[in-house]
């Protein structure tokens, strides 16, 4: 049903250039886009928002090349993807020295700070494609093949950044008490 | 084992997972949407205007329209006596002006 209501407004957006219909799906989405965004960018909320925007842009601009092969949703996660991976490549010009004094300070920064922002420290202890798998998988509830839609990495890999991804981020937790307080 | 990491992974996240409140986002997304132009359709309308001007020029539209409007006229002079005007249909017709009228203003706002 939801994705019958997600075809319906696209086909107002691409034919009539109705842009209510389109602040609608952005109404619907905005929540989990930028989640997913906070959840990767490890708790930085106006980067998080930038990403999102530029990506409810860029799926407006191209909402007509969309051919619904596997939902409204994946599609726009993959373009989220997309927009992440162009963002670290644009970064890549940051000596490592920086990152890793940026990254010093933030880490102390972060475990002086509740448990609310727990999970933002376990994510930085994974790579970049097992914090995209976990996040998908725990946070937006996604099945593996949809992840390996949204990434473009086939199941298997999927399913080893996820297996490696739970052992880091489980052993974190534990190490740091998480198992004893439930 | 992984059965029970996955269990608590599930846990914990769950634990975590946060609705974001919009708070101005889809609005700030909205205020910076480009427009949509359709550069193909926009080449048509052009080229169409082009011929339309060229053909209203070569059989001289404008001669064309007065005699028209000069045999409408002289028309209605002749048979305004006989004329019947349903009601009906005006109000019908008055509607559907209406609407497409009210529809094109809203969504020149809208835009």
């Amino acid at each position: 049903m939801g994705q019958i209501n997600d075809i319906s407004l696209i086909a107002q957006v691409v034919a009539f250039g109705n842009k209510r219909a389109f602040d609608k799906l952005v109404c619907k989405y905005q929540s989990p886009l930028r989640r997913f965004f906070l959840n990767l960018t490890c708790g930085d909320t106006a980067l998080s928002d930038d990403l999102a925007q530029e990506t409810f842009i860029k799926a407006y601009t191209s909402l007509s090349s969309f051919k619904n092969l596997s939902g409204f949703s994946t599609w726009l996660f993959r373009i989220g993807y997309n927009q992440f991976y162009d963002y670290l490549r644009s970064q890549k010009e940051t000596s490592d020295l920086e990152a890793a004094e940026v990254d010093g300070e933030y880490k102390v920064e972060q475990v002086s700070l509740s448990s609310k922002m727990d999970v933002y420290c376990a994510l930085k202890t994974l790579k970049e494609a097992e914090r995209m798998c976990i996040t998908l998988f725990y946070m937006e509830d996604m099945s593996i093949d949809k992840i390996a839609d949204v990434t473009g990495y086939p199941m298997g890999t999927v399913k080893s950044h996820l297996s490696r991804g739970r052992e880091k981020m489980t052993t974190y937790l534990k190490n740091n008490g998480y198992d004893e307080r439930q | 084992m992984m059965k029970d990491n996955d269990t608590l992974l599930k846990q914990f996240m769950d634990a975590n997972r946060q609705e974001m409140a919009d708070n101005g986002f889809s609005r700030r997304v909205m205020h910076r949407l480009p427009c949509r132009h359709n550069r193909a359709a926009q080449i048509l309308n052009a080229l169409c205007a082009v011929v339309s001007v060229f053909l209203f020029v070569t059989f001289d539209g404008i001669q064309a329209i007065i005699e028209v409007m000069r045999n409408v006229l002289v028309y209605t002079i002749q048979h305004v006596g006989t004329l019947h005007i349903d009601i009906k249909t005006m109000v019908v017709l008055f509607c559907l002006v209406f609407f497409f009228t009210v529809r094109l203003a809203w969504q020149h706002v809208d835009d």
